[in-house]
């Protein structure tokens, strides 16, 4: 505060404690020198769309593009306490409450990250999610209800109906991500304003079903110009306030930076299963065969060699892509950070290949220990349970008592073990993940955004929901 | 009242202000640098903004009528936020009203558990009962046609349950099924067949599909035993009671894995209640079959007692005294009991097959296709 103007003579008590207590004007202004200015300011700000008189915007445009550091301030400790309450209601509603914790859980991740000194805000509702899962219900029911029923007349077309069912889901999928993106966006606000996005959901849809289509159809080759593209599609459609987003991406770079990584995940495999195929005799094949026919019990020495190299073939085709994983995206992320724009602002990341090893290697190791210990505290409980069962009486196995609460222990043990890994994977490797990449960004030019207006508008939740309802992991 | 430093962004455009605010009798009052007043927000149009994490206290005002803006103040003044909690309670109490909200959550969605889950145990059934009638017999074969592979897969590995040809006990089958057959009065043909498998075990599915597998037989110590299953079968094949489940787990899968789920460790749970579910529906079928089996019995040859019998010989080898009430079939003593008191008094009109077709049948498993 550079000029700070004296306490005003109208407020004679600092206590604050009697709301009662009488003052002169309705609003008291500080001073008698700004009564004037303050009782024309008040005139004005009637109106709460205009402007408020706060003197002439600053100069827009400064010379050198600042950049603005992002970071995340979430702490384990506060993530485990939401993890651990959202967890223990969620088993007692069967899931019902998981739309109150998604709400929960955004509003953490979103409030936790900063842009210099200003924070990101949430301002979502776990009954807006509920809502639009209602919604998202009655699209999917029909489709359903329709494909059981078909079932129930035609079962030979059986594979016609789970494909035709597939293709909707992704689509509809397709169709979440759109939505669900235009939720997410017009209940994140920033510096007093909302993001939202315009665009029509199933255009997008239907474009990005048929990209999709050109990824698997080129293995992936196709991957960079697909993801731009779709990148384009939001982006351009987004907006912060009256600012538009853009995406600048070109694929070409994330086709140079990805394409290592597509040569080791698939073209290695691949390679090895022709020279493995024009290597092993031919017989060898004949036989192996043979003996995965069933006629004959007899495996020749070539014929393990084959099934030897063929598994470790098939297990590198599975462990190579996931031990890439990280890398991919890491890749994909600075990528897409690097070409989004939002007005005259944009992003820069030094997220590393590295950054994401150290986070999933280390992350695992934990996981892993965390596995381990579950381990021995489960041992050591259930030991403890039988002997004490034991020591009861022998045939206190038999009745109907021992049997409900054996089902009950195995079913109580069975959700601390998943709710435990569910917990810990979110804590060690989710939560680090999302500090290491905001930790990387920063924000170029961001007075560029100060003369942005206000455009606040809702959307339905209807999408986000219908994400979850039909997820096949498609979505990003 | 003193003014204390805050940041302000009015909500219209995305500018940091820096203002001081200070609380007076009706609002908080909002200034710039210069003095002017910039904005007055009255007690009750205070909100907390929930989720703040930087510093001290981030609020907003209800939007006024007409506006979508939603103007943003941060206070870092501890003392102040305590002020304008004081004063502002009923819409400043962000935390007190988050717990509230969450309890009624969850005690409304346990409502809403306890009763599709009720749903599930009582409206299914009905439902599925209902429905059943309503499909075409046609429709219920084409069903069943499509299903014998899958159980012959299910039950037999990847080579599949093979169906025992001995000529003399397929006509001794054939004899038995046929007069139960015309007894029955069924809405689709039978299609009953003894399959090569040890289990002691038979069942029906949609569409008049019978499989009584070997084991059954071999355990089985007369015709009437073997007889008594035979129209227990011939009772769900009559009731559509495999159309029925059909339809049951139809709706069970979307209830219980479509509304609910979507959680760490989820699947298990709903897996558990659909087995319990789903058991219990099929124990009221039981009793339907059993019944329908004893007046066939009465009706077209064979000793009722056979099939009460049999419960005591499946019931000393089956699964433990602990899991009987997760058995798809009702206990066996309890079945036992009903079956006896439905043929109680009842002439016995033929028998179920003569010495000679038992002995064909037993031996129906020495060629197999």
């Amino acid at each position: 505060m550079t000029e700070a103007p004296p306490p005003g003579p109208t407020d004679p008590s600092r206590s604050g404690s009697s709301p009662q207590r009488a003052t002169p004007g309705p609003w008291g202004p500080r001073s008698a020198a700004t009564a004037m200015a303050a009782a024309e300011a008040s005139l004005s700000a009637a109106r709460t769309t205009s402007v408020p008189p706060v003197g002439s915007p600053p100069p827009a445009a400064p010379a050198a593009a600042a950049a603005t550091r992002m970071v995340f301030t979430g702490q384990g400790g506060e993530l485990f306490g939401l993890l651990v309450r959202g967890y223990v209601l969620q088993v007692i509603t069967l899931g019902l409450y998981r739309f109150w914790f998604t709400t929960e859980i955004r509003r953490y991740y979103w409030g936790h990250s900063f842009v210099g000194a200003e924070d990101i805000t949430y301002t979502g509702r776990g009954m807006e999610l509920f809502k639009g899962f209602l919604i998202a219900l009655a699209v999917v029911l029909p489709i359903q209800v329709a494909a059981f029923l078909i079932l129930l007349g035609l079962p030979q077309a059986e594979m016609v109906v789970s494909a035709t069912v597939f293709l909707a889901y992704a689509l509809l999928g397709q169709f979440a991500v759109y939505a669900g993106r235009r939720y997410r966006l017009t209940r994140t606000s920033f510096r007093g304003l909302r993001l939202r996005m315009t665009g029509s959901a199933w255009s997008y849809a239907f474009r990005a079903f048929g990209l999709w289509i050109l990824v698997v159809l080129s293995l992936g080759l196709f991957y960079p110009w697909a993801t731009a593209s779709m990148e384009r599609m939001k982006m351009r459609n987004t907006w912060y306030g009256d600012v538009p987003g853009d995406f600048t991406g070109s694929p070409l770079v994330l086709f140079r930076r990805g394409i290592l990584l597509w040569l080791m995940a698939l073209a290695l495999p691949v390679l090895g299963v022709v020279s493995l195929i024009a290597s092993v005799p031919p017989e060898a094949w004949d036989a192996l065969w043979l003996w995965l026919d069933g006629s004959s019990a007899r495996i020749p020495t070539a014929v393990g060699l084959a099934i030897a190299a063929l598994t470790g073939i098939g297990l590198l085709t599975i462990i190579v892509p996931i031990l890439l994983f990280p890398a991919f995206q890491a890749i994909t992320f600075r990528w897409r950070m690097e070409g989004t724009r939002i007005g005259g602002a944009s992003f820069t990341s030094g997220f590393t290949v590295g950054a994401s090893y150290r986070v999933y290697l280390l992350g695992a190791v934990a996981l892993f220990g965390v596995l381990i210990l579950l381990g021995i505290v489960s041992a050591i409980g259930f030991g403890g349970i039988a002997t004490v069962a034991v020591l009861r009486g022998g045939d206190g196995f038999d009745s109907t008592t021992a049997g409900v609460i054996g089902i009950v222990l195995v079913a109580l043990a069975y959700l601390i073990l998943f709710g435990t890994m569910w917990i810990a994977k979110q804590l060690l490797i989710d939560l680090r993940l999302q500090r290491a990449r905001l930790a990387s960004l920063a924000v170029v030019n961001l007075a560029a955004l100060d003369n942005a207006r206000a455009n606040n508008v809702d959307a339905s939740a209807m999408g986000d929901s219908l994400g979850s309802a039909v997820d096949f992991g498609f979505s990003t | 009242m003193p003014s204390i430093p805050a940041h302000y962004y009015d909500g219209i455009t995305s500018r940091r202000q820096a203002v001081e605010v200070s609380l007076h009798p009706e609002g908080l009052a909002i200034f710039s640098g210069e003095g002017l007043v910039v904005a007055r927000w009255p007690y009750a149009a205070i909100r907390r903004i929930e989720g703040f994490r930087g510093n001290g206290l981030a609020i907003t005002r209800v939007p006024e009528p007409g506006s979508t803006a939603e103007p943003r103040l941060e206070v870092t003044d501890p003392a102040f936020a305590a002020d304008l909690s004081a004063r502002a309670t009923l819409s400043l109490t962000g935390s007190d009203s988050g717990r509230r909200e969450r309890r009624s959550v969850v005690l409304w969605a346990l409502a809403a558990v306890a009763s599709l889950l009720g749903l599930a145990y009582w409206g299914l059934p009905a439902l599925a009962g209902r429905i059943a009638p309503l499909v075409p017999a046609s429709v219920e074969q084409r069903l069943g046609a499509a299903m014998d592979p899958q159980v012959r897969t299910e039950f037999g590995g990847p080579r599949g349950l093979k169906t025992c040809t001995a000529p003399a006990g397929v006509a001794a089958l054939a004899n038995l099924v046929g007069r139960y057959e015309r007894a029955a009065g069924l809405h689709v043909p039978l299609t009953v067949v003894v399959v090569d498998s040890p289990m002691v075990n038979a069942f029906a599915l949609p569409g008049g599909y019978i499989y009584v597998m070997r084991g059954l037989i071999d355990k089985a110590r007369g015709p009437d035993e073997v007889a008594g299953v035979l129209g227990h079968e011939i009772g769900h094949v009559r009731y559509r009671h495999g159309l029925q489940a059909a339809i049951q787990s139809g709706g069970l899968a979307f209830l219980l894995g479509t509304v609910f789920g979507d959680f760490a460790g989820g699947t298990a749970i709903l897996i558990a209640s659909r087995t319990l579910l789903s058991s219990a529906f099929s124990r009221d079928a039981e009793r339907q079959a059993d019944a329908f089996g004893v007046d066939l019995m009465l009706k077209a040859g064979g000793d009722p007692d056979g099939l009460a019998r049999f419960f005591r010989v499946a019931g000393a080898d089956g699964m433990p005294g602990v899991l009987t009430w997760l058995n798809s079939h009702p206990a066996g003593p309890e079945r036992e009991a009903a079956i006896r008191k439905l043929a109680e008094n009842k002439p016995v009109v033929a028998a179920a097959l003569s010495p000679e077709q038992w002995q064909a049948l037993r031996a129906i498993c020495s060629t197999t296709s």
